[in-house]
């Protein structure tokens, strides 16, 4: 089987960045086929999740759930059940509603409502649905059956299996820095939350409502075999860079704080992730803007 | 005044003077259906039925009852997005044993004919994606079996009821644009078209878009559509379709063009010039009917109006919400203004609040509830079959085929 040289790439912009898919070791078919749907699975969600689009259903929810309960169907129902569970979970350091009342919102499980306890609510999936959005293109990766393949958002989430179209791993470096380490990915997701220069990011603390301001690049990697595997890196990394710190008892998952310069702190290791050297070897870099993202 | 309440007082005006405008054609209110629920079942569960669900979710009363898929991967995952609902292999065993009163179909285009014909027979309201059929035999037989029944079928052409463009539409025949001078629309995405599959007879049935024994390609999955847009503006029918097409950007083996232009000529003379491609995405969906007096541009949750510098006042517009297109000006169309003017969230509300899906499949629920005819007849979709299948035939022999009458009946 023939690959296309340097891997088949396609992107998409969507969410508010840049979605990316690179297949290698299929042939061009089956490669072409397959990121035209995985990209068309992300198209698909960011019209249904964009805060921004008034046609979403998230726009819907915004719209009408402090009136009444809004049906939705079922994978937005999913996805809202884990960002609540995530939120509960994070003590609310990932918090959809921003403002810290993530306890306000009631999912009714049988109906598959959502309805707001308050009238100035609204959901952001930002923080969320781009990882959720990659984990329904690696399930159609997955499917298609192509041996190698990355999905990335912005460059700060990402997905990889296989080996790239030299048979090598995926490498991704966590931050610009030239020091910064390198984490491996083979069916593992990553997500990067990072807050550069001294400018106020646009990741806000729930609990003060103040742009968190910590440096450095947080890291999080979800193990493999997790259907939804982004999507939860994407919320503890946010959870991460707004508290400095992870709960102890989160399983499956590993997460560090590269600082400026590349120095990592790690405060959690529950998959057997390993952080390596740059060396010379290229790699994705992952948590800065895509026009700037390296391969 | 003070300046807030000047402004706010402004923008109620602005809001009210709009609404007067555009109160013939508010949105529509979201379908209620009486007593017990409708049981729905979809035929059909790849990419299109995922929106369909979505949508579906939104209507009150509405309950999936059955999915149907031949192709086991997507009948697993389709099962998984419609919960509580049956599985089924074959549409035959939906129509005996999931209790569905109304069926949409989002199967490809050649298999509508056989399932549209026994869900109709079946006492079934039937929903059929656009194009209706890949042939006009097929068309025929579906019509036929539609004329024979009394329930509900409406065909997916979504211009027909989209809000913003019924809307303009009634601005259209009030003589906003006076003659028209021409016609112009376009389709463009970058995408191969193609879905993965690992076997090749799971490539033959899924990659059927890429068959051209079987697809209208560009002028049936695309065009069609459109082009009834302008047909139902004007109502009339091209007489003549001039088409072109190649394999420009895909050169994967297929046949079926992935660039296409068209050039439609009208009764009266006027022409349409089309074109569609898998190659790139700029400006993507829009329709566009240029008048002496404005120009309408429609592209499917927005619509404007473009008014020349000589065209008539009517009032309203001075005060109306406007967007900046290089040069030009255009005044936004809101659907239901007069409640946006009302909560104050008329700039919020320049698009439509759902996809154009939504109000198709609303006002196919809305027909069955009510009793009334479907929007989109199946002579709709008969007609615009016709379109569909003379663009192809066009575009597959670089030439021009004329539209008989016949052809559309």
């Amino acid at each position: 089987m023939s690959g296309h040289p340097g891997g088949l790439r396609r992107a998409l912009a969507a969410m508010g960045t840049r979605f990316e898919v690179v297949i290698a070791g299929a042939s061009e078919p089956l490669a072409a086929g397959a990121a035209d749907e995985a990209l068309a699975r992300i198209g698909e969600l960011h019209a249904r999740w964009s805060r921004f689009e008034p046609a979403s259903v998230l726009s819907g929810i915004n719209r009408a759930a402090c009136e009444r309960p809004v049906r939705v169907e079922a994978e937005t129902f999913a996805l809202l059940s884990l960002a609540q569970a995530l939120s509960r979970a994070s003590g609310g350091a990932f918090d959809p509603t921003l403002t810290g009342r993530m306890h306000l919102v009631t999912l009714d499980h049988s109906e598959r409502t959502v309805r707001f306890g308050a009238a100035d609510l609204a959901l952001d999936l930002g923080a969320i649905a781009k990882g959720a959005a990659i984990d329904a293109a690696a399930a159609v990766l997955r499917e298609a059956g192509v041996p190698g393949a990355l999905v990335h958002g912005g460059t700060s989430s990402v997905w990889a299996v296989g080996r790239d179209e030299a048979g090598e791993p995926w490498r991704v470096r966590l931050g610009p820095w030239a020091g910064a380490p390198v984490v491996v990915l083979d069916g593992q997701s990553l997500s990067v939350s990072a807050q550069h220069g001294d400018r106020p990011g646009h990741t806000v603390d729930p609990a003060s409502g103040r742009s968190v301001t910590r440096g450095g690049c947080c890291a999080v990697v979800v193990e493999a075999g997790a259907d939804d595997g982004a999507a939860r890196a994407d919320a503890w990394a946010t959870a991460l860079l707004v508290r400095g710190e992870l709960p102890a008892g989160v399983a499956g998952l590993a997460g560090w704080v590269v600082e400026p310069g590349g120095r990592v702190r790690t405060h959690l290791q529950r998959v057997g992730m390993v952080l390596v050297g740059a060396g010379s070897r290229p790699a994705t870099t992952a948590g800065v803007p895509a026009r700037e993202s390296a391969t | 005044m003070s300046p807030i309440d000047r402004r706010e007082f402004l923008v109620q005006s602005a809001g009210a003077l709009t609404a007067m405008a555009l109160m013939p054609t508010t949105l529509p209110a979201a379908a209620k259906v009486r007593g017990a629920e409708l049981p729905v079942g979809i035929v059909g569960l790849g990419r299109q039925s995922r929106a369909i669900i979505t949508e579906l979710a939104k209507i009150e009363g509405v309950k999936i009852v059955g999915v149907c898929d031949n192709d086991p991967a997507r009948l697993d995952q389709g099962a998984k997005r419609a919960p509580g609902a049956a599985a089924f292999a074959s549409h035959k065993e939906l129509l005996e044993r999931s209790g569905a009163k109304a069926v949409i179909i989002a199967t490809p285009t050649h298999l509508h004919r056989e399932i549209a014909v026994d869900a109709v027979s079946a006492g079934a309201h039937v929903y059929c994606e656009s194009p209706m059929a890949h042939t006009l035999a097929d068309a025929r037989a579906i019509a036929g079996a539609v004329r024979a029944a009394k329930t509900v079928f409406q065909v997916g052409l979504e211009g027909r009821t989209n809000p913003v463009y019924k809307l303009a539409r009634s601005f259209f025949r009030s003589d906003s644009v006076r003659e028209v001078v021409s016609m112009r629309g376009q389709a463009r995405q970058k995408t191969s078209w193609r879905v993965p599959a690992s076997d090749p007879a799971r490539d033959k049935m899924l990659n059927w878009r890429l068959d051209e024994s079987v697809s209208l390609g560009l002028a049936g999955e695309w065009a069609a559509q459109q082009l009834d847009v302008f047909c139902w503006y004007r109502d009339m029918y091209p007489v003549s379709i001039r088409g072109w097409g190649d394999v420009v950007v895909h050169k994967d083996g297929r046949k079926v063009a992935d660039t296409i232009g068209l050039e439609a000529i009208y009764p009266d003379g006027r022409r349409l010039a089309y074109d569609a491609t898998l190659g790139g995405s700029y400006e993507g969906k829009y329709e566009l009917l240029c008048g002496v007096n404005a120009s309408i541009k429609l592209a499917w949750t927005h619509g404007w109006m473009f008014k020349e510098a000589d065209a008539p006042t009517q009032g309203w517009e001075v005060y109306a919400n406007r967007q900046r297109f290089h040069d030009d000006e255009g005044i936004t169309l809101i659907a239901d203004a007069t409640k946006l003017a009302s909560q104050g969230k008329l700039k919020d509300g320049v698009g439509l609040p759902n996809p154009a899906l939504y109000y198709a499949l609303n006002e196919f629920v809305r027909s069955i509830a009510e009793g009334k005819p479907s929007m989109a007849s199946v002579d709709d979709g008969l007609r615009a079959t016709a379109l569909a299948v003379a663009s192809a035939e066009a575009v597959a022999g670089n030439t021009t085929v004329e539209l008989k009458p016949e052809m559309l009946k």
